[in-house]
């Protein structure tokens, strides 16, 4: 018999035209590989009315985003032992207002936290790493970029092993 | 044996644009004397408004069919699966080892009332998988008509169960009769979706279910019309 699940993790992503929402989907299925208790969440976009319809891709994958996923509840990270949070690199507004937010909660500090890029980009990866550790979140490092999103599946099913291996430090 | 399980007595998640009754425990609902029959585990009677439904949620090591009365559900996956399933129709999702999925109303209009069904899966840590198959409605009018069992990976008229379960399902008018023998061993439960029926001379009316232990026979009448599901089990 397969043992219960025993890692709560979250994962939040910000996607505009459903790249990044693969890779966190990816994650998350890695994640319950790993026997985890998963919740999934997508950020609310920062962008105006104007700029999103004037998108018709973005426009038409957000309504069903809307459908499928809720916006970060205040006792989700509470909840978690790990956050997946998944950038698009065309916007980390979303995703670092999100770590901000984080930081403003006291019962969340410590909590391990593993970004993800859904594109090369240093200086986003930077910028997201240090509004990680300005929350007081301990980021578990590595490439942060996944061309491939089976990577994306493996690293979800990792950061579960980081969870308990952290547990018995 | 027979066992009644009383549609009044089932559990009831009410959330507005959720109402759903669980023959077995769910969620918030927990009652040990009720964990499921044999692999049987979830049988919950779901009634979602137009427009709604459920967001992304993981499940894990769990055979999930879904089994619609009326109305549509729209179901996307992890695996990259989107489709609808409406009536005549039986959809399966296999867990394995992970997926992730959303089920959706997509009516704007109109409610959908459909099962949910999870069976225990014979085998752990599966790849997972997803069916759905499309049958012809007259199929099962008046006689059982098997949606779901082992050894159907490839089949086009029912769907692949990895347990050794199979499951028939028929629509039944006024006085009009089906049987079913129960080889021994082996267990049922009748689930009355809609209408009501007589089986083996207890009756059931629409939410109701019977457990069958140590029966050989079922004898399933309609005393109005009525779809019913027979699970038949290890």
């Amino acid at each position: 018999m397969t043992p219960a699940p025993d890692v709560n993790v979250l994962v939040v992503f910000y996607s505009r035209h459903g790249k990044a929402e693969k890779l966190a989907l990816r994650a998350g299925v890695g994640a319950l590989q790993g026997r985890a208790n998963i919740r999934l969440r997508r950020l609310a976009d920062s962008a105006s009315e104007e700029t999103i319809a004037a998108d018709a891709l973005w426009t038409e994958t957000r309504l069903r985003l809307h459908r499928d996923y809720v916006v970060p509840r205040p006792a989700d990270p509470v909840w978690a032992e790990v956050i997946i949070l998944v950038s698009t690199s065309t916007s980390s507004r979303e995703a670092e207002a999100y770590l901000a937010s984080l930081g403003a909660d006291s019962a969340v500090a410590g909590t391990l936290i593993v970004p993800v890029l859904d594109a090369p980009d240093a200086s986003t990866a930077t910028r997201l790493r240090d509004a990680a550790d300005a929350a007081d979140l301990i980021v578990i490092d590595g490439e942060m970029t996944f061309q491939d999103i089976a990577d994306a599946e493996t690293r979800g099913r990792a950061a579960t092993d980081v969870v308990r291996r952290h547990r018995r430090t | 044996m027979l066992t009644i399980r009383k549609a009044e007595d089932r559990g009831h998640t009410d959330l507005g644009w959720l109402s759903s009754y669980h023959t077995f425990s769910f969620g918030g609902y927990q009652d040990p004397a009720h964990m499921g029959f044999r692999a049987l585990r979830v049988l919950n009677d779901d009634r979602v408004e137009a427009a709604k439904g459920f967001g992304a949620h993981g499940h894990r090591e769990m055979e999930i069919l879904s089994y619609v009365i009326a109305g549509t559900l729209a179901h996307r996956d992890s695996m990259e699966e989107e489709r609808n399933v409406a009536p005549d129709e039986i959809q399966t999702m296999s867990a394995g080892t992970g997926v992730i999925h959303s089920e959706f109303n997509p009516s704007p209009t109109e409610p959908v009332h459909f099962l949910q069904i999870w069976i225990e899966p014979a085998q752990s840590e599966l790849t997972p998988s997803y069916q759905h198959v499309s049958y012809p409605r007259d199929e099962k009018r008046g006689r059982l008509r098997l949606v779901a069992g082992p050894d159907m990976r490839t089949s086009t008229s029912a769907v692949h169960l990895h347990q050794d379960a199979r499951i028939y399902a028929a629509l039944l008018g006024p006085g009009e009769s089906v049987t079913h023998a129960i080889p021994t061993g082996r267990h049922a439960w009748i689930q009355c979706a809609t209408g009501g029926l007589i089986v083996n001379g207890v009756p059931l009316k629409a939410g109701d279910g019977l457990a069958v232990s140590d029966e050989a026979r079922l004898t399933i009448t309609a005393t109005r019309d009525a779809e019913l599901l027979v699970f038949d089990l290890v």
